[in-house]
């Protein structure tokens, strides 16, 4: 997440925004292993900050998306995980 | 990952009018990761959770002149290809509303600025591997590059099938207007954002 974030934004002004987000949604950033379902709500947070940043976001979260659900296919796991975004305006 | 930029006794049975994109990976990553690419998008407020209704019925226009059932507008960025307007999709991809961006066939699209056209994926050498292929069953596909009016290229309009599919030059000609549309549609965003 990080480093997506510091390929745009530089590495300070990435780590402030990631920490912020993770304060947001009440997650350690520094945790070895995060769930899925915590990391995509940290993303989500990042939504509300400036719009590259929010269109940054919606790559991460596509590709979080992506894993979770075929992951829980391939488990035989009926997800219905739809994780309500709000419009930013960007 | 590198792409492969296929050689011509490849297996590869694309049609001798379609070229396929020689990019290496280093091209690859530096056009979807190009900075500036990004913000076009994100000021063109492409990522938006709400569908154009207009791109919406392109998409579905579009399937059916082609008579394939799916057709996108997809917004290719760093990480994934986002769908900002479909028509056809279900399942998991409906669902993410999207790829991870190695898994996207549009990213030869943006990387090349060119149109991109598989007519059977099983045995066109830069995507018969991809899952999309493998374990989604796409044989089939058509992208025209949505390239904006500063001249980056978005992401692109495209149909797809799970069959192999011969694309006439009418075929591309009908993808090619309906790009059109779409890339106008979007340039209004621009001149309503700066009214």
């Amino acid at each position: 997440m990080l480093e997506s974030l510091e390929r745009y934004l530089g590495p300070e002004e990435a780590t402030e925004i990631w920490l912020a987000a993770c304060n947001r949604v009440q997650i350690d950033p520094e945790a070895e292993q995060t769930p899925a379902r915590d990391l995509l709500k940290a993303v989500d947070a990042l939504d509300s900050t400036d719009c590259l940043v929010a269109t940054c976001a919606t790559g991460l979260r596509i590709r979080l998306m992506s894993y979770m659900i075929l992951a829980d296919k391939q488990q035989g796991v009926s997800t219905m995980v739809r994780i309500e975004r709000t419009t930013t305006g960007c | 990952m590198w792409v492969n930029p296929i050689h011509p006794n490849s297996a590869s049975s694309a049609a001798p009018g379609f070229p396929v994109p020689a990019v290496t990976d280093a091209q690859m990553q530096a056009a979807l990761k190009q900075r500036e690419r990004l913000q076009e998008i994100a000021s063109l407020g492409l990522t938006s959770a709400e569908t154009d209704r207009v791109l919406q019925e392109l998409c579905t226009e579009a399937a059916n002149a082609l008579g394939l059932p799916i057709a996108l507008v997809t917004v290719v960025l760093d990480e994934a290809q986002h769908f900002a307007a479909q028509h056809g999709l279900d399942g998991w991809m409906e669902e993410a509303n999207g790829t991870p961006v190695e898994w996207s066939f549009c990213r030869f699209s943006v990387a090349t600025k060119n149109e991109f056209v598989v007519e059977d994926a099983e045995h066109h050498g830069l995507v018969q591997d991809n899952p999309l292929v493998t374990m989604d069953g796409l044989r089939c596909y058509a992208g025209i590059p949505l390239i904006s009016s500063r001249g980056f290229a978005l992401g692109s309009f495209c149909v797809a099938g799970k069959e192999p599919r011969d694309f006439s030059e009418r075929d591309l000609a009908t993808m090619r207007g309906f790009a059109a549309t779409a890339i106008a549609r979007i340039e209004a965003r621009r001149a309503t954002a700066n009214d």
